[in-house]
């Protein structure tokens, strides 16, 4: 019986006004390139053991600084290991991070978001304050402050960047429910009967399940160029564990003798942020029913 | 307009003591405090006595009353390898910051919305590609690895430029560009879409209609609606120009806040990150403030709406 009146909400303005002038998008093609950006590291991560052609920890002193080469592809680092295999074991590295975080912060945030957003209120002050004060928070800087406290690591970079991710969600997710709040299906339900738990689990985080994609797929970038930044910096994880960002500080000395061993990890950071951002930035076109002809 | 600055002060006061109580709770909870606050070489005895010196044998919320009682004070806590308050070593080292800050700053607010409007309306496709290309790179490349290209290219192949540390005028140009072109990137992309958004609207044809000539149309009238998000970038950028300078400053071991604050991390010395994370963030947070203020004025919609 509620079924009916689950419909998701249909935007007014998408129906009244006329259909958006076609953007011409130079990029078009771009979300396919990016798709396979993306799934070309996820299968690194997963089967990282299986791809890389090296043993990416043990070190070979007589291959140092190696170029680029038919046998190692992207050259070999400062103590000889193959630079292609501990990227590909570095994108496991990362990907751990990167789904832990996400899911925590996602998880809080989504909660905290509907919560806000359906009370409304002084709940609603409080948590919109609080939220606003986070994000101005630079998240380095509890990175950093997390790291000198209790020593780099993955559980030190995955605890820092979900106490500030957390907020990004958390005021998307808001505003969305804020919006769904008005929407009759969901006054249809209270009047149905349906307990304010039931409303906010079947009716209305369905509904916001669209913005949660869009949130992931952009965040991940984000947390990725924030995971380099601080491996960069000697705070995230430690060596001789493979991070794009520690394996880029390896190199820095020996930029003017062995391009390859800083340029290649930045140019894998750059093509993986680059293809979630654009990822990104097409699904939320996608999503929404005012831009998806245009895309 | 005075509510306004009123709440976004408090906002700003709010932040701060956010932070605040999270680098306290992230010392104390993580672990046992004393291995922060203590050089790892001191023995049991001299670990009791400093315990006892900074009171870490009180319980919780004493110690934390007297924290905040030292921020209130000014008391940022002392640097324990260089003996040193460290404000004092802070104000040493933020004006070699600034140094890079300030131009790459001057440098964005100039670049980004004159590329943002060229982007938007110039005649010719390909300028109007490479633009949005230029964008799309800028804000996806790591700071650090494009700071380490500048210096592969211009100093260690071409040996036009100094790699590293302070000095002349030349000494600046690699820093500041690589700490400059992923907020130029940022802007200009708000600035274009703001620009493709506001040239399609009725106000723009009405000056057209009136005789507004076509660079009026497009430099001031256009741009004007196009800057307020914007100026809000600046200020929500302000946290990652704080970033990017603090790798900026080790990729070219440039002797500021930022490689005082790295050496404070690999050292494992606290106090000094601790204090240094929270001056800095008071700094971030009033800036951000100054621009949100600067918006509201900018923009009627958000000065009425607070």
């Amino acid at each position: 019986m509620t079924a009916q009146l689950t419909m998701p909400p249909v935007d007014p303005v998408a129906i009244d006004t006329p259909k958006p002038r076609r953007r011409r998008f130079p990029l078009r093609r771009l979300p396919w390139t990016a798709i396979i950006i993306i799934v070309a590291f996820l299968a690194a991560g997963l089967f990282a053991p299986l791809l890389a052609p090296f043993d990416p920890y043990t070190p070979s002193l007589g291959d140092r600084l190696q170029p680029p080469s038919a046998e190692h592809w992207l050259g070999t680092d400062t103590l000889g290991r193959d630079l292609l295999s501990r990227l590909i074991f570095g994108a496991r590295v990362t990907l751990v991070v990167v789904m832990i975080a996400l899911a925590v912060s996602a998880a809080v945030g989504i909660a905290i978001g509907v919560i806000a957003g359906f009370f409304r209120g002084k709940v609603d002050t409080v948590i919109s304050r609080t939220v606003d004060a986070m994000l101005a928070i630079p998240s380095i800087f509890v990175a950093l402050a997390l790291a000198a406290a209790r020593g780099p690591g993955q559980a030190s970079v995955v605890i820092a960047v979900s106490i500030v991710l957390w907020a990004r969600f958390a005021r998307v997710i808001r505003s969305d429910v804020l919006s769904l709040t008005e929407q009759d299906f969901i006054a249809q339900a209270q009047v149905t009967g349906c307990s304010r738990t039931r409303t906010m689990l079947i009716h209305i985080l369905p509904n916001v399940l669209n913005s949660v994609m869009v949130l992931l797929s952009i965040n991940m970038g984000y947390v990725i160029m924030l995971e380099a930044s601080l491996s960069f910096l000697g705070a995230g994880i430690p060596p001789p564990t493979p991070s794009w960002g520690a394996m880029v500080s390896e190199g820095q000395n020996y930029i003017g003798v062995a391009w390859w061993v800083s340029i290649m990890p930045g140019i894998a950071i750059a093509l993986i942020v680059l293809a979630l951002n654009v990822f990104g930035d097409w699904l939320r076109d996608y999503l929404d029913p005012r831009t998806r002809d245009a895309v | 307009m005075g509510t306004f600055i009123a709440r976004r002060t408090g906002q700003g006061v709010l932040t701060i003591a956010i932070l605040a109580v999270l680098v306290f709770l992230l010392s104390r909870v993580t672990g046992d405090p004393l291995n922060t606050l203590v050089p790892i070489e001191a023995t049991p005895a001299q670990r009791e006595n400093i315990a006892r010196q900074l009171g870490l044998d009180k319980p919780l919320y004493e110690q934390f009353f007297v924290y905040i009682g030292s921020l209130l004070t000014g008391d940022f806590g002392v640097s324990f390898t260089h003996r040193v308050p460290v404000s004092d070593l802070f104000a040493e080292r933020i004006f070699n910051s600034l140094a890079l800050v300030v131009p790459a700053f001057v440098i964005v607010v100039i670049l980004g919305p004159v590329l943002g409007v060229i982007g938007a309306t110039s005649r010719f496709t390909v300028v109007r590609k490479a633009v949005l290309i230029f964008a799309t790179l800028g804000i996806a490349l790591p700071v650090f690895w494009i700071g380490l290209v500048l210096v592969r290219f211009f100093a260690v192949q071409l040996g036009w430029l100094p790699a590293s540390r302070m000095g002349d005028w030349t000494h600046y140009v690699l820093p500041v560009a690589s700490l400059s072109l992923m907020m130029i990137a940022g802007m200009m992309r708000l600035v274009r879409s703001g620009m493709l958004d506001s040239l399609g609207r009725d106000y723009i044809k009405l000056a057209r209609i009136t005789g507004v000539s076509e660079r009026s149309i497009r430099w001031k009238h256009a741009l004007r609606n196009s800057l307020s998000s914007a100026v809000a970038f600046l200020g929500v950028y302000m946290s990652l120009l704080v970033a990017g300078t603090t790798v900026v400053e080790k990729v070219f071991a440039w002797p500021g806040v930022g490689l005082l604050l790295y050496d404070g991390v690999v050292a494992r010395n606290y106090p000094l990150v601790q204090g240094i994370i929270l001056i800095s963030a008071v700094m971030v947070v009033a800036l951000n403030a100054v621009f949100d203020v600067l918006q509201a004025y900018l923009d009627p919609k958000i000065r009425l709406g607070a």
